[in-house]
């Protein structure tokens, strides 16, 4: 499956989403994998996320397979759109 | 590769540093009073061993990692434990970071490639792994958050890679002008290498007083206070500290009106020391007449100096292991032979007692054991050492028995917890003495062998291990606890390693007894020998020499002068026959307090 995702928070995909990002990711048996230009890295890597540097406005390819792919999909979609909780601190 | 320990460390960015004035409680390892600015010491992976491996090696590499991980995780999970309180939940966050970046499959995954397809060491595997992630991390323009997240990156991987090198392989910590070391926790090693004359003191957030750390800061007398917690989150280089090795506490940032009383108590301990001094040449004999030996325990020939300013009486313990630790090969027999014969030829006509290789337990040497074992103090260490590696115990033996032309030298055998292996170390130790007569060696005519009594099997065979020996020493540290079953180095147990637990006592009493009986004299030579209350209840116990830091024989001394025998041995009587330790402290401050007045002081509190 593939899907697209858009980095909303202010921070962009630093530490703490990145961190949050891969414990998700990491419950799932499907393999996830996100893509940014020409580098593409495994969703269950904190460093390869990390390595993404995303920021805020960045477009992400996320491609996903495995028998629980769908509800993955839609964890790693909720995750990006709800700015990982960040924004609405304060 | 990580940088060299020394220097500069960054923390995890969720711990914020208190700007004030702080006053940290932990246990008093070496005594003396010091003030000075802080330096901040890692944990010191700076030599990434180079292997190759054989094929037939590589699985069990890559097991070896995958427990380091694991070893590394659960660490880290207990420092998260520790801090969880004074965290926010968002820098909590930070450090499931830390635990993700343990857990990282493609790291993990890149790793164990490497492993299996170059046939490298995981130490190296893992360390290019790690640099060419931070490589790519480094390149990415202007971000300050990936910058700060390559410290935690290198905190991880100094963190994994000193447990899959064992506690062996740690940096010389160098230093430019007189500190305080404050550190999570030194090594043995690390601390064997200090330099007397700019660390003025040490402080640590683990360990307890009698960890090797801490006697070794006794045997070269910088005061070190040990179980501070989470004092090395706590400063940063440069702070001023003061470091209270008599009450066990560090003061951080003082203010001036504790700076005075610094200078004040500072004054008062140079008092008292001036005039135990002066009782530097006076015997230790009790005021009605009976001698005991008070000896002094030293790691390296340099401490003779000090051992004899101290008015010590002979070396009662001399540790061999750091001739093996603070190198990269094993020293050969010249090179031992020279510092057995060095202490011999100074210290005699007085003995010094030679105890043959303790390795094992926290000193670990990577030349003998490739890594630690999982529960050491309980593993492969010392005489068990020895008897497997028996080229490694002949030529130490060999050397020793060179150095007894020099001087009054024993034999000790550590560890000694069965007697066939009792029989079987004597036996060898028999024989290398054979090979050299053989080979026309000069040595002396008689060369006294004792055992170590320390694991409480060998205390309660005692009378079937004197047969064997010509003396035995209590080694009370680890006897103590294999009897309480407590870790000594771990800070959350420490407060039930009791040396005046009355199994303690009962069972010193015992040993001691049964020696006497078979006219076998008796030693002590652990950290109860140079503690004033214990050291008083062994006198009374009849114990026949005490050996113990350089620093403390004065006051032991001292508390021998003050007291007759028979008060000792009444003393030590009735306290055989109370039943908590709680019990035996109170009943000795009382007896103290009947003493001269002038020993009070000495007892400190």
């Amino acid at each position: 499956m593939r899907t697209e995702v858009v980095i909303l928070n202010k921070l962009g995909l630093h530490a703490r989403p990145a961190a949050l990002l891969v414990q998700a990711t990491s419950k799932f048996k499907s393999e996830i994998y996100l893509k940014k230009n020409d580098m593409e890295v495994n969703a269950k890597s904190i460093l390869g996320v990390m390595m993404l540097a995303a920021e805020c406005g960045a477009t992400l390819a996320v491609s996903v397979a495995g028998e629980d792919a769908e509800d993955a999909v839609k964890t790693v979609v909720e995750l990006f759109e709800s700015k990982f909780g960040e924004d609405q601190e304060e | 590769m990580p940088k060299p320990a020394s220097g500069k460390q960054e923390k995890g960015s969720g711990r914020k540093r208190r700007k004030g004035q702080l006053t940290i409680a932990g246990l008093a390892a070496s005594p003396g009073l010091v003030m000075g600015k802080v330096t901040i010491v890692g944990d010191g992976v700076t030599n990434i061993p180079v292997r190759k491996l054989d094929s037939s090696q590589v699985e069990s590499e890559i097991e070896r990692f995958r427990h380091s991980l694991q070893e590394t995780r659960r660490q880290f999970i207990e420092l998260c434990d520790r801090l969880r309180d004074k965290l926010k939940k968002e820098s909590a966050a930070i450090f499931d970071a830390h635990l993700l970046m343990i857990d990282d499959v493609t790291v993990i995954d890149r790793t164990i490639t490497l492993v299996r397809e170059k046939k490298i060491g995981a130490e190296q595997a893992y360390s290019m792994t790690v640099d060419s992630f931070i490589k790519v991390l480094g390149a990415v323009e202007n971000d300050s958050y990936l910058r700060a997240r390559t410290a935690d990156i290198r905190d991880v991987e100094r963190r994994v890679l000193s447990n899959l090198m064992g506690l062996g392989d740690t940096s010389r910590i160098k230093l430019s002008e007189p500190s305080v070391l404050i550190a999570h926790d030194l090594t043995p090693s690390q601390t064997a290498q200090l330099d007397r004359k700019l660390v003025l003191g040490c402080a640590t957030d683990v360990g307890g007083s009698t960890s090797h750390t801490a006697i070794l800061s006794r045997s070269l007398e910088i005061p070190a206070v040990v179980g501070l917690g989470n004092i090395s989150a706590q400063v940063v280089n440069g702070d001023q500290v003061i470091v209270d090795g008599y009450l066990g506490r560090v003061i951080v940032r003082p203010n001036s009106e504790q700076i005075d009383r610094f200078f004040a108590r500072a004054k008062a301990f140079r008092k008292i020391e001036e005039r135990l001094a002066e009782l530097k040449d006076l015997p230790a004999r009790t005021v009605d007449g009976t001698l005991v030996e008070l000896s002094a325990n030293i790691e390296f020939p340099s401490e003779l100096d000090s051992v004899l300013s101290h008015g010590a009486k002979g070396v009662g313990l001399f540790r061999t292991e750091f001739l093996y630790l603070t190198r990269n090969d094993l020293p050969s027999e010249q090179e031992q032979y020279e510092a057995y014969s060095q202490v011999a030829s100074r210290i005699a006509p007085d003995q010094v007692i030679i105890r043959t290789l303790d390795l094992g337990a926290d000193k670990f040497s990577s030349q003998i054991q490739p890594f630690p074992d999982p529960n050491p103090y309980l593993g492969n260490r010392a005489i068990r050492i020895c008897l497997k590696r028996k080229d490694i115990f002949r030529t130490q033996l060999r050397a020793i028995f060179r150095a007894t032309a020099h001087g009054d030298v024993k034999i000790l055998l550590p560890l000694v917890s069965a007697v066939e292996e009792l029989k079987k170390a004597v036996a060898f130790v028999r024989r290398v003495r054979r090979e050299l007569t053989d080979e026309g060696v000069a040595m002396a005519g008689n060369v006294q062998i004792g055992s170590m009594i320390e694991v409480p099997s060998a205390a309660l065979l005692i009378e079937d291990f004197l047969p064997y020996v010509d003396f035995i020493s209590i080694g009370t540290n680890d006897l103590i606890q294999y009897v309480m079953a407590v870790d000594r180095g771990n800070e959350r147990v420490a407060h039930l390693y009791q040396p005046l637990n009355p199994a303690v006592i009962r069972l010193i009493g015992k040993v001691v007894a049964a020696a006497r009986e078979n006219n076998k004299w008796v030693g002590v030579c652990g950290e109860m020998a140079g503690d004033p209350y214990t050291a008083l209840l062994l006198v009374g116990l009849g114990v026949d020499e005490l050996s113990t830091s350089a620093a403390a024989i004065p006051r032991i001394k001292k508390v021998i002068r003050s007291i007759s025998f028979e008060q000792a041995r009444r003393i030590a009587e009735k306290v055989l026959t109370l039943n908590s330790a709680a019990k035996i402290k109170n009943y000795l401050t009382q007896r103290i307090e009947e003493l001269d007045e002038g020993i009070i002081e000495i007892f400190g509190e």
